[in-house]
């Protein structure tokens, strides 16, 4: 057996669901299903890259009101303060409460930005063909899907803050168009991860020494 | 492998191991089940009663936010408000907390918590920041309920306040609102609560509440009347300025207070009492007593006015009731009528024994008829006089006047006419005037410009002659130069006599400067008369005795 | 090339994530299998899957009900006081206008959650009394299909966030709800480690274990 052999190189299909492997219609255009538990069968995730790429594209697009538009508006009868992600972590830090700072500028700032770029680099590497850094980038996907829920951090925070804080008179939190646009990117980030196919990131590898031994 | 096996070896018993692990972990949700289900017991049991309330409005009432508030203390909140089904109201549901359960009685009140002005205070300024709240007036019912209907205003007076409620009958609202308060004594002793007109229109019921301790001393006599504002009333008496205090200037106020000498039987609950215009007239004595008689005048009667004193030498015995003018065609007079009733417990007259023979009776009694008749054979009199003479107020003084003509009681006209005496101070002045005409068609300036003119022309005659008897005294020498210097000694004394200051001139001057100066003073007499006639019966102001 | 036959030999299976073919080893209780190549998660077998999961996830459940029943904290300030539920705030969000935040929220602190716990347990319950039909597989995939939107724990640290937030200005009253999701993402942490995603099929192939 040669050393490294992918299920597509053997025409075989691999159940997302169950694991079970089968073999492949000869057509590939035609639609199969799993003997064992009837889900889709797909070589590869459909339009991988192309779907990957639109879905970054328009989070790239959102991710600039998200962080120009005000996210969080606090009004109290001496004060009125429009607050974007970015200066809400300001505000935070001046106030001294860094870790808290630290978290949200994390959270909001930094792993949105992160893991565009992160699904950007690999899937322009994944369209090259790169065979570069392949156990790297496979890691940096496992990270990218773990760490993009984490984002929606300041999502449940603004949540929870417009429901409590509603003291006329007192001080009162109001959402900003940035929320929506924000909740966009994180939807939108996390698609592209899922529409992402990690297997394509090995692909490169057997093809090519399929290529050499072929 | 040759040995071989005896058949009836037992099996060996398989024990499932996972037995023994599978009760430990469904502790886990057991143990989830039991704190749920005590957390659920606990806030099922822990909650208050559910209730709706009516409003006219959602005004204010925010589900999930507005409070209920008993003494300001949180007892629930507003949990739904949904529209009736006719629109006609908002229902409100709320929830309260369990230990506002027995609170929720037949006359428990809700009502809408904001800023308001009522009454002289300011309430609920803290719903201008923090929102409308729902306030709450536990009743005294014993009966539970869960349904209401709130009020539109917060109640002016809440149950815990003790006190009582009484009704007063008014003619108008003038400044009195709900919050208006009550006074007593000018202390504030209970507000007005509400008002509103009776079936017909006619009149006004008033609802005041009166607390205690203050209630106690309103009797079925009290008299009730209306203090807004300044009383200012202008009278025989002078000015009187009467207020019962700056808040009842400003909101308008009720006063009350029990005349003197009156039974003393507090009054129940919900006594109904007559709403006075003025302090004066709701603690005059009730006239049931009063006499009436008729008086007939000839001078003017201005500055009379109803409700003037009938004054009996400075004590008052009565007043006036009623002007009006009567035409008599006989004598093409017009004579003016005024009614005075008199009360006829200021009359008490005591005889020699000390005893009031004439209480109680009046005019229709032949003693009482014969006991007028001898006071005016005396000479008593009706008199219009002037009681205030910065307004000019009259009044109408009885009293004796010996020189009064022939004057009889009428008993035959209903009511009975007593004589008149005409005022004095009118006689005075017309006959003053008269006199200040007279001097007044003194051709005075005439007769002096006469005798300066010939004055004038005596001393040019008495010049001529002295030139003449120049001439003469160049003629003639001797006897005739002798009778020449006595005529001119003659004619030297002659206009020494005539001179600016001869006595003879003098005298005729300082005669006219006299002449002059006296119709003078007797003008001034006459204006100062004018402006102070009591100038006669007290003298000049500056020379009072 | 392997076999004709429509189903390989059941030793093989292709890693998900790098598609290489390889030999499926049993595992004993506790062990995991992973890829050669690229060292993902292949197969795992935890002691008492069936029943820890079903035990945590049962108690997830009660804990989800308490943790969206009861308010999530307090906030007093100036004598003022204001609670939330978690559905209140969601419900709220949507009535400011910002309905497809509201949305968001909603599916991913409350709906996907309490589909993922309900579909295992109509997949596991029958398991456990040894029952077995078609329906499961299809409750199972909608499991697959909702886990990697289910972010309770995200909504925990959340809250965590506001409540230093708020300490600043007011006092902070942590409800019952807070300790309930705080517990809730425990259990579900430990409801995961239990969670076999074979399952279904190690039960009806025991020659896959």
């Amino acid at each position: 057996m040669k050393p490294a052999l992918t299920a597509r190189q053997a025409g075989l299909l691999s159940c997302h669901v169950c694991g079970q492997l089968a073999q492949a219609p000869l057509d590939a255009n035609q639609r199969s299903r799993c003997p064992r538990c009837a889900a889709p069968l797909h070589q590869r995730k459909p339009a991988s890259i192309n779907t990957t790429w639109a879905l970054l594209v328009a989070a790239a697009l959102l991710y600039l009101p998200a962080n120009l538009l005000p996210i969080m508006v606090t009004s109290s009868p001496v004060n009125h303060q429009v607050d974007t992600i970015m200066s809400g972590v300001i505000f935070l830090w001046r106030d001294g409460q860094w870790p808290l700072a630290l978290v949200v500028f994390f959270a909001s700032v930094v792993v949105p930005l992160l893991k565009i770029l992160a699904l950007v680099y690999l899937t322009a590497s994944v369209q090259m063909r790169s065979r570069h850094r392949v156990m790297q980038r496979a890691r940096l996907y496992r990270v990218v899907e773990f760490v993009g829920r984490w984002s929606m951090l300041d999502i449940y925070v603004i949540t929870l803050l417009v429901a409590l804080v509603q003291f006329r008179g007192l001080a009162t939190v109001d959402a900003g168009p940035a929320a929506v646009a924000f909740g966009a990117v994180i939807v939108l980030t996390m698609f592209a991860a899922l529409t992402f196919d990690p297997r394509l990131i090995w692909d490169p590898l057997t093809d090519s020494e399929t290529a050499d031994h072929d | 492998m040759t040995d071989p096996l005896p058949p009836s070896l037992p099996t060996a018993v398989v024990e499932r191991p996972r037995r023994f692990r599978v009760p430990l972990v469904w502790i886990i949700p057991l143990v989830a089940a039991l704190i749920g289900l005590f957390l659920a017991v606990r806030g099922y049991y822990e909650q208050g009663p559910v209730i709706t309330i009516q409003f006219d409005t959602g005004a204010g009432l925010e589900p999930g936010k507005t409070r209920i508030k008993y003494r300001d203390v949180d007892v629930g909140q507003i949990t739904a408000v949904a529209l009736a089904e006719d629109g006609s109201h908002v229902i409100a549901t709320a929830q309260l907390a369990r230990q506002a359960s027995r609170l929720l009685v037949d006359d428990t009140r809700f009502w809408v918590v904001s800023a308001r002005v009522s009454g002289g205070s300011i309430s609920g300024l803290d719903t201008l920041l923090a929102g409308a709240h729902v306030g709450m007036d536990v009743g005294k019912s014993v009966e539970p309920r869960r349904e209401f209907v709130a009020l539109r205003e917060a109640p002016v007076v809440s149950f815990d306040v003790p006190g009582r409620s009484f009704s007063l009958e008014a003619d108008s609202l003038g400044s009195i609102g709900v919050g208006t308060p009550v006074f007593y004594r000018r202390i504030q002793a209970g507000q007005v609560t509400g008002y509103k007109l009776d079936e017909q229109g006619k009149h006004l019921d008033i609802q005041v509440f009166v607390q205690a301790p203050y209630d106690r001393f309103v009797t079925t006599n009290s008299r009730f009347w209306n203090a807004s504002g300044v009383d200012v009333k202008l009278s025989a008496e002078g000015v009187q300025v009467n207020t019962e205090s700056a808040t009842s200037i400003l909101t308008g106020g009720l006063a009350f207070q029990t005349p003197e000498g009156d039974a003393d039987e507090p009054a129940p609950k919900g006594h109904v009492f007559r709403l006075f215009r003025n302090r004066d007239e709701a603690l005059k004595q009730p006239n049931v007593n009063a006499h009436t008689y008729l008086l007939r005048f000839h001078e003017s009667v201005r500055g009379l006015s109803v409700g003037a004193a009938v004054d009996f030498r400075g004590i008052q015995v009565g007043e006036v009731t009623a002007i009006h003018p009567a035409f008599h065609a006989r004598g093409a007079d017009l004579e003016l009528l005024v009614e005075v009733a008199i009360f006829p417990n200021r009359l008490q007259a005591r005889n020699e024994q000390g005893k009031t023979p004439y209480a109680g009776k009046d005019f229709r009694d032949k003693d009482f008829r014969a006991f007028i008749d001898r006071l005016i054979a005396s000479g008593m009199r009706a008199q219009l006089r002037n009681g205030n003479l910065v307004t000019g107020q009259l009044y109408v003084a009885l009293d004796f006047f010996p020189a009064a003509g022939s004057g009889r009681a009428d008993w035959t006209q209903n009511p009975p006419q007593l004589p008149t005496q005409r005022g004095s101070l009118e006689e005075l002045q017309t006959t003053l005037l008269r006199v200040v005409e007279r001097i007044d068609k003194l051709p005075l300036d005439a007769i002096g410009k006469d005798t300066q003119k010939a004055i004038a022309s005596l001393g040019r005659t008495l010049d001529e002659v002295e030139a003449l008897v120049k001439r003469l005294d160049g003629l003639a020498n001797g006897d005739v130069r002798d009778t020449i210097i006595e005529a001119r000694g003659a004619i030297a004394d002659t206009r020494k006599l005539l001179s600016s200051d001869a006595p003879l001139q003098q005298d005729l001057r300082a005669s006219l400067q006299e002449l002059s100066r006296a119709a003078q003073a007797l003008r001034h007499l006459a204006d100062s008369l004018d402006r102070h006639p009591e100038a006669l019966l007290r003298g000049k102001p500056e020379d009072k005795p | 090339m392997p076999a004709d036959s429509p189903n390989p030999p059941a030793p093989l299976v292709a890693c998900h994530e790098c598609d290489l073919l390889q030999h499926d080893v049993p595992i004993a209780p506790g062990e995991t299998a992973r890829c050669v190549r690229c060292g993902a998660e292949l197969a795992r077998n935890p002691p008492d899957s069936l029943d820890r999961t079903l035990a945590y996830t049962l108690t997830a459940a009660i804990l989800y009900v308490l943790a969206n029943a009861f308010p999530l904290i307090g906030l007093e300030l100036q004598g003022r006081y204001a609670e939330v539920t978690l559905f209140a705030a969601v419900r709220n969000l949507w009535h400011i206008g910002m309905q497809p935040v509201s949305a968001l929220v909603f599916v991913t602190a409350q709906l996907f959650p309490l589909l993922e716990m309900l579909m295992i347990l109509l997949v596991l319950v029958p398991l456990r009394l040894g029952r077995r039909s078609p329906r499961l597989v299809a409750f199972f995939r909608l499991v697959l299909s909702v886990r990697p939107w289910g972010m309770m724990e995200v909504f925990l640290l959340g809250m965590l966030v506001s409540l230093v937030k708020l300490a600043h200005s007011g006092s902070v009253i942590l409800g019952t709800a807070f300790w309930a999701t705080a517990a809730l993402i425990l259990i579900l942490t430990l409801a995961g480690r239990a969670f076999d995603r074979r399952v279904l099929w190690r039960m009806s192939h025991p020659e896959d274990a």
